[in-house]
């Protein structure tokens, strides 16, 4: 009953890829607030968000699974699509009041998302936006978020 | 402020007994704290894939660590990117391997159209240790029809022979000892590195055994200095735990006219793995000073 995006063809054309990223880049500066980190959920976060770090000139910062990230961490428990799990952040990844853009590939319930938002305010920083390349919007996962959605695709 | 590779190399952190006891791991995340760092390092990256003077169409980069990397790399040499990743992730028509890890087997899978036949690919990872993630991601092209051209890591563990599992070639920014040893990843323990009191006697031994009691010519002296150099690096190489070093072996022939002589010589690059080492042979008719740096191989 699953419908899956598949995201990696983008990834077959490298003027796509510039063409994405920088999407998402403008749409950044557009809020006109400087971006400190910018925070890319594990796996397919990984993707994009060193490369919008990169153009924006700011830290990349991941959010994994429990287990995965070395030293200090904050931890959090989610209900994800097909049940509960953990992520983590390490504790010196964000400084208190870092403005944080988090990015992934897809935002679905929000589960994963709202996950990252709580990781990032107990480690002080402020949300600014969320980012992904698809919404299924007919989950409502922007509602769970307290900070603002953009998409670049809304299914 | 841009970087130097040294300094990248330097962000690197190491946490012992982690994910298990025993296992150091290294933490390649605070180089993305600093895009300066990032740009230095995929820089650096991309200038060695170019250097191999072949088409590269496709990075493959492993999930997850991988996945940071390889679309910088990608993107900068203007060419595809596929993703290698455990069974179960990836949509559609796959190929898939099994191959044993570090702590137990595993399956790892690619899209079958990720690559066409006949492309010429680069892999990409974060570390390389036993070989087995890196040599399934080989495979895997190979079941495609493509060509791996290089494998390239951040972090390469010595002693565990990962680039020997691998039909490509492979190249990494630093190397580290599987567990660590001594303070610092990229230098040697104590046991495996140059002591001055190992190689002296050796080399007060290879000068007194050749020089014995020969007398100062004007012919010949070069091929004796080069031929007692060679003999000391010949005897330093096989030293068991100096694998990791390169010797230079620097041989003076003087002859012996009662003068007054005093030769000071000190050369190091990293003080806290390299080494100079002097011995000086007399006899009545030749004063000889044999100078060797050692200098360690990261």
């Amino acid at each position: 009953g699953i419908l899956f995006r598949d995201i990696f063809p983008i990834f077959r054309h490298p003027e796509a890829v510039e063409c994405l990223v920088m999407h998402f880049v403008e749409r950044i500066q557009a809020l006109n607030r400087q971006v400190d980190v910018v925070v890319g959920l594990d796996a397919r976060g990984f993707l994009f968000g060193p490369l919008i770090a990169l153009k924006l000139g700011v830290a990349f910062a991941p959010v994994r699974k429990r287990g995965k990230l070395p030293g200090e961490v904050v931890s959090v428990t989610y209900m994800k699509e097909y049940g509960p799990d953990v992520f983590e952040m390490q504790a010196d990844a964000l400084q208190p009041g870092q403005n944080v853009v988090i990015v992934d590939d897809l935002l679905a319930t929000g589960g994963s998302c709202k996950a990252a938002e709580d990781l990032v305010a107990m480690l002080k920083g402020n949300v600014l936006l969320s980012t992904f390349v698809i919404s299924l919007v007919g989950l409502e996962g922007d509602k769970k978020l307290k900070a603002p959605v953009y998409a670049l695709i809304e299914c | 402020m841009p970087y130097t590779i040294e300094q990248v190399k330097a962000l690197v952190r190491e946490f012992p007994d982690f994910p298990s006891k025993g296992i150091l791991f290294r933490d390649i995340f605070p180089i993305f704290r600093h895009p300066e760092a990032v740009e230095c390092l995929v820089d650096h990256f991309v200038e060695r894939i170019k250097a191999l003077g072949q088409q590269v169409d496709v990075v493959v980069g492993l999930d997850a660590r991988g996945f940071l990397f390889g679309p910088l790399i990608a993107i900068k040499l203007g060419v595809a990117f596929a993703p290698v990743r455990k069974r179960g992730k990836l949509p559609g028509e796959v190929v898939s391997v099994t191959y044993m890890k570090e702590y137990g087997p595993d399956v790892f899978e690619m899209q079958a159209d990720a690559l066409a036949a006949g492309q010429n690919v680069v892999i990409i990872d974060d570390l390389l240790a036993t070989g087995g993630s890196c040599k399934a991601a080989e495979d895997l092209v190979a079941q495609l029809k493509g060509n791996v051209l290089l494998s390239a890591f951040v972090i390469s563990l010595v002693g565990l022979e990962g680039d020997k599992k691998l039909k490509a070639p492979d190249m990494t920014l630093t190397h580290g000892m599987p567990d660590g040893g001594g303070s610092a990843t990229l230098r040697p323990d104590y046991m495996h590195r140059f002591r001055p009191t190992v190689a002296k006697p050796i080399i007060t031994e290879i000068l007194r055994s050749t020089l014995g009691n020969a007398k100062y010519q004007a012919e010949g002296m070069v091929e004796l200095s080069t031929g007692i150099g060679e003999k000391i690096v010949e005897r330093l190489v096989a030293e068991p735990g100096l694998e990791r070093y390169k010797f230079v072996a620097n041989v003076s022939i003087f002859q012996n006219n009662g003068q007054g002589a005093r030769m000071c010589i000190g050369a190091t690059w990293d003080p806290e793995s390299d080494a100079a080492v002097q011995e000086t042979f007399t006899n009545e008719s030749i004063r000889c000073v044999a100078v060797v740096l050692a200098v360690y191989v990261y």
